[in-house]
Protein backbone atom coordinates (compact mmCIF):
# COMPACT_ATOMS: atom_id res chain seq x y z
CA UNK A 1 0.00 0.00 0.00
CA UNK A 2 1.52 3.08 -1.18
CA UNK A 3 0.40 6.16 -0.27
CA UNK A 4 1.96 8.52 -2.96
CA UNK A 5 -0.55 6.36 -5.10
CA UNK A 6 -3.71 6.75 -2.58
CA UNK A 7 -3.41 10.44 -2.86
CA UNK A 8 -4.01 13.03 -5.21
CA UNK A 9 -1.67 15.94 -4.30
CA UNK A 10 -4.38 18.90 -5.39
CA UNK A 11 -6.41 17.23 -2.21
CA UNK A 12 -2.99 17.94 0.05
CA UNK A 13 -2.59 21.28 -1.20
CA UNK A 14 -6.18 22.11 -0.73
CA UNK A 15 -6.17 20.61 2.63
CA UNK A 16 -2.88 22.66 3.63
CA UNK A 17 -5.33 25.71 2.56
CA UNK A 18 -8.06 24.62 5.16
CA UNK A 19 -10.58 22.68 2.94
CA UNK A 20 -12.47 20.58 5.26
CA UNK A 21 -14.38 19.20 2.31
CA UNK A 22 -10.90 17.73 1.00
CA UNK A 23 -9.81 16.94 4.59
CA UNK A 24 -12.65 13.97 4.44
CA UNK A 25 -11.40 13.31 1.31
CA UNK A 26 -7.78 12.72 2.72
CA UNK A 27 -9.25 10.84 5.74
CA UNK A 28 -11.27 8.29 3.61
CA UNK A 29 -8.12 7.78 1.21
CA UNK A 30 -5.19 7.31 4.28
CA UNK A 31 -7.08 5.70 6.74
CA UNK A 32 -6.86 1.63 5.61
CA UNK A 33 -3.22 2.91 5.34
CA UNK A 34 -2.40 4.48 8.85
CA UNK A 35 -4.59 1.75 10.30
CA UNK A 36 -2.08 -0.87 8.66
CA UNK A 37 0.97 0.94 10.18
CA UNK A 38 -0.62 1.51 13.69
CA UNK A 39 -2.30 -2.34 13.54
CA UNK A 40 1.27 -3.79 12.61
CA UNK A 41 2.98 -1.87 15.58
CA UNK A 42 0.00 -1.96 18.17
CA UNK A 43 -1.31 -5.86 17.23
CA UNK A 44 -4.73 -4.60 18.21
CA UNK A 45 -7.61 -3.07 16.36
CA UNK A 46 -9.16 -0.78 19.06
CA UNK A 47 -5.98 0.80 19.65
CA UNK A 48 -4.69 0.86 16.23
CA UNK A 49 -7.97 3.06 15.61
CA UNK A 50 -7.70 5.16 18.33
CA UNK A 51 -4.12 5.82 16.87
CA UNK A 52 -5.60 6.69 13.49
CA UNK A 53 -7.94 8.81 14.57
CA UNK A 54 -5.26 10.87 16.98
CA UNK A 55 -3.15 10.88 13.63
CA UNK A 56 -6.10 12.54 11.36
CA UNK A 57 -6.93 15.46 14.30
CA UNK A 58 -2.75 16.38 14.65
CA UNK A 59 -2.85 16.13 10.35
CA UNK A 60 -5.46 18.27 10.09
CA UNK A 61 -3.90 20.90 13.24
CA UNK A 62 -0.40 20.55 11.37
CA UNK A 63 -1.25 20.26 7.63
CA UNK A 64 -0.65 24.04 7.21
CA UNK A 65 2.79 23.94 8.41
CA UNK A 66 3.70 21.16 5.53
CA UNK A 67 5.98 22.47 3.45
CA UNK A 68 5.47 20.34 0.17
CA UNK A 69 2.73 17.69 -0.65
CA UNK A 70 5.58 15.75 -1.70
CA UNK A 71 7.12 15.49 2.21
CA UNK A 72 3.16 14.54 3.31
CA UNK A 73 4.38 10.33 3.29
CA UNK A 74 7.06 10.48 5.96
CA UNK A 75 5.39 13.03 7.51
CA UNK A 76 2.41 11.21 8.07
CA UNK A 77 4.48 7.83 9.20
CA UNK A 78 6.09 10.34 11.61
CA UNK A 79 2.83 11.02 13.29
CA UNK A 80 1.18 7.97 13.02
CA UNK A 81 4.39 6.29 15.08
CA UNK A 82 4.95 8.85 17.38
CA UNK A 83 1.18 7.89 18.29
CA UNK A 84 1.96 4.02 18.62
CA UNK A 85 4.82 4.91 20.31
CA UNK A 86 2.47 7.25 23.04
CA UNK A 87 -0.14 4.25 22.93
CA UNK A 88 2.71 1.94 23.61
CA UNK A 89 3.40 4.35 26.56
CA UNK A 90 0.09 4.15 28.16
CA UNK A 91 -0.17 0.45 28.21
CA UNK A 92 3.33 0.06 29.89
CA UNK A 93 2.69 -1.87 33.10
CA UNK A 94 -0.52 -3.72 31.48
CA UNK A 95 -0.01 -7.85 31.59
CA UNK A 96 1.39 -8.71 27.91
CA UNK A 97 -0.19 -11.91 26.31
CA UNK A 98 3.22 -14.07 24.91
CA UNK A 99 2.46 -15.89 22.21
CA UNK A 100 2.83 -19.93 22.92
CA UNK A 101 3.34 -22.87 21.73
CA UNK A 102 0.59 -23.47 20.58
CA UNK A 103 0.07 -19.84 18.62
CA UNK A 104 3.43 -20.91 17.14
CA UNK A 105 2.01 -23.95 15.35
CA UNK A 106 -0.52 -21.86 14.32
CA UNK A 107 2.14 -19.95 12.54
CA UNK A 108 4.02 -22.09 11.49
CA UNK A 109 0.90 -23.93 9.59
CA UNK A 110 0.57 -20.33 8.04
CA UNK A 111 3.92 -19.98 6.74
CA UNK A 112 4.05 -23.73 5.40
CA UNK A 113 0.40 -23.09 3.28
CA UNK A 114 2.45 -20.64 1.13
CA UNK A 115 2.68 -17.01 -0.45
CA UNK A 116 -1.33 -17.59 -1.63
CA UNK A 117 -2.79 -17.19 1.98
CA UNK A 118 -4.40 -14.19 3.15
CA UNK A 119 -4.05 -13.56 6.47
CA UNK A 120 -6.22 -12.22 8.85
CA UNK A 121 -6.17 -9.55 11.23
CA UNK A 122 -5.91 -11.21 14.79
CA UNK A 123 -3.33 -13.96 12.71
CA UNK A 124 -1.23 -11.23 11.13
CA UNK A 125 -1.22 -9.51 15.30
CA UNK A 126 -0.13 -13.23 16.53
CA UNK A 127 3.09 -14.10 13.88
CA UNK A 128 3.90 -10.17 14.60
CA UNK A 129 3.99 -10.52 18.51
CA UNK A 130 5.10 -13.91 18.47
CA UNK A 131 8.32 -12.92 16.09
CA UNK A 132 8.88 -9.22 18.01
CA UNK A 133 8.66 -10.40 21.47
CA UNK A 134 11.86 -9.81 22.15
CA UNK A 135 12.45 -6.98 20.71
CA UNK A 136 12.25 -2.88 22.34
CA UNK A 137 9.89 -0.82 21.08
CA UNK A 138 12.68 0.79 19.27
CA UNK A 139 13.70 -2.11 17.43
CA UNK A 140 10.06 -3.11 16.25
CA UNK A 141 9.51 -0.17 14.68
CA UNK A 142 12.76 0.10 12.95
CA UNK A 143 11.97 -3.78 11.74
CA UNK A 144 8.56 -2.65 10.81
CA UNK A 145 9.05 0.44 8.63
CA UNK A 146 12.13 -1.56 6.88
CA UNK A 147 11.09 -5.21 6.43
CA UNK A 148 7.18 -4.91 6.15
CA UNK A 149 6.70 -0.83 5.49
CA UNK A 150 9.45 -1.31 3.16
CA UNK A 151 11.08 2.13 3.62
CA UNK A 152 14.91 3.10 3.19
CA UNK A 153 17.16 3.84 5.79
CA UNK A 154 17.00 8.03 5.12
CA UNK A 155 13.33 7.53 5.44
CA UNK A 156 13.39 5.70 8.80
CA UNK A 157 15.79 8.17 9.59
CA UNK A 158 13.55 10.91 8.83
CA UNK A 159 10.42 9.12 11.02
CA UNK A 160 11.98 7.85 13.94
CA UNK A 161 14.82 10.81 14.31
CA UNK A 162 17.21 7.80 14.91
CA UNK A 163 20.77 7.97 13.59
CA UNK A 164 21.65 6.17 10.05
CA UNK A 165 24.14 3.75 11.94
CA UNK A 166 21.84 3.52 15.06
CA UNK A 167 18.93 2.22 12.44
CA UNK A 168 21.06 -0.11 10.83
CA UNK A 169 22.38 -2.26 14.25
CA UNK A 170 17.95 -1.89 15.58
CA UNK A 171 17.70 -3.71 12.13
CA UNK A 172 20.57 -6.35 12.60
CA UNK A 173 19.61 -7.12 15.60
CA UNK A 174 15.70 -7.52 15.32
CA UNK A 175 16.77 -9.30 12.37
CA UNK A 176 19.02 -11.89 14.22
CA UNK A 177 16.38 -12.19 17.26
CA UNK A 178 13.35 -12.83 14.95
CA UNK A 179 15.53 -15.32 12.91
CA UNK A 180 15.82 -17.03 16.80
CA UNK A 181 12.49 -16.96 17.29
CA UNK A 182 11.78 -18.70 13.64
CA UNK A 183 14.38 -21.43 14.38
CA UNK A 184 13.11 -22.07 17.65
CA UNK A 185 9.51 -22.25 16.76
CA UNK A 186 9.00 -23.42 13.36
CA UNK B 1 21.21 -21.28 7.65
CA UNK B 2 19.79 -20.66 4.46
CA UNK B 3 16.90 -22.79 5.46
CA UNK B 4 16.68 -20.54 8.72
CA UNK B 5 16.56 -17.37 6.00
CA UNK B 6 13.74 -18.48 3.89
CA UNK B 7 11.43 -19.21 6.46
CA UNK B 8 12.59 -15.39 7.43
CA UNK B 9 12.04 -13.95 3.81
CA UNK B 10 8.70 -16.18 3.53
CA UNK B 11 7.33 -14.63 6.75
CA UNK B 12 7.94 -11.53 5.89
CA UNK B 13 7.04 -11.86 2.26
CA UNK B 14 3.23 -13.18 3.86
CA UNK B 15 2.95 -10.38 6.11
CA UNK B 16 3.86 -7.64 3.52
CA UNK B 17 1.18 -9.64 1.11
CA UNK B 18 -1.82 -9.48 3.74
CA UNK B 19 -1.90 -6.36 5.14
CA UNK B 20 -4.50 -5.38 8.23
CA UNK B 21 -7.70 -4.55 7.22
CA UNK B 22 -9.98 -1.40 8.58
CA UNK B 23 -13.28 -2.74 9.09
CA UNK B 24 -16.16 -0.21 8.77
CA UNK B 25 -13.92 3.12 7.60
CA UNK B 26 -16.71 4.61 7.35
CA UNK B 27 -17.80 4.73 11.28
CA UNK B 28 -13.92 5.71 12.15
CA UNK B 29 -14.76 8.27 8.91
CA UNK B 30 -17.30 9.90 11.20
CA UNK B 31 -15.60 9.89 14.26
CA UNK B 32 -13.03 11.68 13.06
CA UNK B 33 -14.57 14.83 11.81
CA UNK B 34 -17.05 15.14 14.24
CA UNK B 35 -13.83 15.35 16.48
CA UNK B 36 -12.22 18.12 14.37
CA UNK B 37 -15.71 19.66 13.75
CA UNK B 38 -16.13 20.19 17.64
CA UNK B 39 -12.18 21.35 17.72
CA UNK B 40 -12.76 23.74 15.34
CA UNK B 41 -16.24 25.12 16.95
CA UNK B 42 -13.96 25.04 19.93
CA UNK B 43 -11.62 27.66 17.97
CA UNK B 44 -14.11 29.65 16.07
CA UNK B 45 -15.95 31.01 19.07
CA UNK B 46 -13.36 33.82 20.30
CA UNK B 47 -12.84 34.52 16.37
CA UNK B 48 -16.47 35.52 15.74
CA UNK B 49 -16.27 37.78 19.07
CA UNK B 50 -13.62 39.57 17.11
CA UNK B 51 -15.63 39.77 13.94
CA UNK B 52 -18.43 41.28 16.11
CA UNK B 53 -16.26 43.67 17.37
CA UNK B 54 -14.08 44.38 14.16
CA UNK B 55 -16.49 42.85 11.52
CA UNK B 56 -16.77 46.48 10.32
CA UNK B 57 -13.16 47.20 8.89
CA UNK B 58 -12.77 45.43 5.60
CA UNK B 59 -9.15 45.87 4.95
CA UNK B 60 -7.63 42.91 6.66
CA UNK B 61 -4.09 44.59 7.72
CA UNK B 62 -6.39 47.88 9.33
CA UNK B 63 -8.73 45.79 11.14
CA UNK B 64 -5.40 43.24 12.61
CA UNK B 65 -3.97 46.75 13.28
CA UNK B 66 -7.01 47.88 14.99
CA UNK B 67 -7.25 44.88 17.11
CA UNK B 68 -3.64 45.00 18.14
CA UNK B 69 -4.33 49.13 18.92
CA UNK B 70 -7.34 48.14 21.24
CA UNK B 71 -5.42 45.17 23.14
CA UNK B 72 -2.54 47.76 23.97
CA UNK B 73 -4.71 50.12 25.21
CA UNK B 74 -6.42 47.76 27.36
CA UNK B 75 -3.00 46.97 29.01
CA UNK B 76 -1.98 50.64 29.40
CA UNK B 77 -5.19 50.92 31.27
CA UNK B 78 -4.73 47.80 33.30
CA UNK B 79 -0.87 48.47 34.20
CA UNK B 80 -1.79 52.21 35.09
CA UNK B 81 -4.55 51.76 37.00
CA UNK B 82 -2.37 48.88 39.47
CA UNK B 83 0.23 51.18 39.32
CA UNK B 84 -2.13 54.16 40.88
CA UNK B 85 -3.61 51.94 43.56
CA UNK B 86 0.28 50.83 44.75
CA UNK B 87 1.01 54.41 45.03
CA UNK B 88 -2.32 55.29 46.85
CA UNK B 89 -1.99 52.04 48.84
CA UNK B 90 1.63 53.29 49.64
CA UNK B 91 0.62 57.26 50.60
CA UNK B 92 -0.13 55.69 53.89
CA UNK B 93 2.58 54.09 54.87
CA UNK B 94 4.96 57.47 53.52
CA UNK B 95 4.92 59.35 56.78
CA UNK B 96 8.30 60.73 57.97
CA UNK B 97 8.74 63.10 60.28
CA UNK B 98 12.16 63.62 60.91
CA UNK B 99 14.22 66.96 62.59
CA UNK B 100 10.37 69.23 62.22
CA UNK B 101 9.61 71.49 64.53
CA UNK B 102 6.60 73.34 65.14
CA UNK B 103 6.31 76.93 65.02
CA UNK B 104 4.40 79.28 67.23
CA UNK B 105 2.61 80.18 63.69
CA UNK B 106 -0.43 78.98 62.82
CA UNK B 107 -0.41 76.00 60.81
CA UNK B 108 -1.41 77.63 57.26
CA UNK B 109 1.77 76.26 55.39
CA UNK B 110 0.30 73.62 53.66
CA UNK B 111 3.34 71.32 53.86
CA UNK B 112 2.34 71.84 57.35
CA UNK B 113 -1.01 70.67 57.46
CA UNK B 114 0.32 67.98 55.06
CA UNK B 115 2.62 67.23 58.59
CA UNK B 116 -0.61 67.08 60.72
CA UNK B 117 -2.27 65.16 58.42
CA UNK B 118 0.71 62.46 58.12
CA UNK B 119 0.47 62.18 62.21
CA UNK B 120 -2.98 61.76 62.11
CA UNK B 121 -2.30 58.68 59.88
CA UNK B 122 0.56 57.35 61.50
CA UNK B 123 -1.00 57.65 65.13
CA UNK B 124 -4.03 55.54 64.93
CA UNK B 125 -6.33 54.93 67.99
CA UNK B 126 -7.44 51.05 68.09
CA UNK B 127 -10.85 50.79 66.91
CA UNK B 128 -11.00 54.37 65.52
CA UNK B 129 -10.84 55.42 61.83
CA UNK B 130 -10.30 59.38 60.64
CA UNK B 131 -11.99 60.58 57.97
CA UNK B 132 -10.88 63.41 55.61
CA UNK B 133 -13.80 65.68 56.42
CA UNK B 134 -12.47 65.11 60.22
CA UNK B 135 -9.13 65.67 59.74
CA UNK B 136 -9.77 69.12 57.90
CA UNK B 137 -12.01 70.26 61.36
CA UNK B 138 -9.72 68.96 63.53
CA UNK B 139 -7.05 71.16 61.54
CA UNK B 140 -8.99 74.13 61.85
CA UNK B 141 -9.71 74.00 65.30
CA UNK B 142 -5.56 73.82 66.40
CA UNK B 143 -5.61 76.85 63.61
CA UNK B 144 -7.89 78.65 65.50
CA UNK B 145 -6.68 77.81 69.11
CA UNK B 146 -3.34 78.89 67.44
CA UNK B 147 -4.31 82.34 66.46
CA UNK B 148 -6.17 83.03 70.00
CA UNK B 149 -3.31 82.04 72.08
CA UNK B 150 -1.14 84.24 69.70
CA UNK B 151 -3.47 86.81 70.55
CA UNK B 152 -3.78 86.24 74.03
CA UNK B 153 -0.15 86.61 74.23
CA UNK B 154 0.02 89.60 72.81
CA UNK B 155 -2.35 91.21 74.77
CA UNK B 156 -0.27 89.91 78.20
CA UNK B 157 2.81 91.59 76.25
CA UNK B 158 0.70 95.01 75.76
CA UNK B 159 -0.21 95.23 79.55
CA UNK B 160 2.38 95.07 81.88
CA UNK B 161 -0.13 94.56 84.80
CA UNK B 162 -1.56 91.96 83.44
CA UNK B 163 1.88 90.37 82.86
CA UNK B 164 2.84 90.85 86.28
CA UNK B 165 -0.30 89.57 87.43
CA UNK B 166 -0.20 86.50 85.46
CA UNK B 167 3.78 85.91 86.63
CA UNK B 168 2.53 86.40 90.00
CA UNK B 169 -0.25 83.63 89.58
CA UNK B 170 1.66 81.67 87.69
CA UNK B 171 4.47 81.59 90.80
CA UNK B 172 1.78 81.42 93.35
CA UNK B 173 0.62 78.26 91.66
CA UNK B 174 3.87 76.72 91.71
CA UNK B 175 4.39 76.91 94.80
CA UNK B 176 1.30 75.23 96.05
CA UNK B 177 2.39 72.81 93.49
CA UNK B 178 5.86 72.06 95.72
CA UNK B 179 4.43 72.05 99.28
CA UNK B 180 1.39 69.77 98.34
Amino acid sequence: MNLNNLIDPGIINECRNGNMRNFRELVRATSPFIFSVAFRMLGDEERAKDAVQETMITVWDKISSLKSDSAFRIWMYRIVVNKCYDSIRKSRGQPEIKADEKTWAVISDMVSAGEDLQLENNQIASIIKGMAEKLSPKQKTVFILSELEELTCEEISVVTGMSRANIKANLHYARKSIGEQLKRYI
Amino acid sequence: MTDDRNKYDRMIKLLRKSGPVLHDPETLEGKIMDEILKQEAGKERPQSILNYLFGWVYIGWMRRGLIAISVAAILIFIFQQSVILRRINAIGKQAAVSGTVFSSEPLQDIDQKQLLMKLTVRMPVKGMTLSGKEIHSLIRSYDELQTKYMDLLKVIEDDPELKQYIERKLTERQKRKFNL
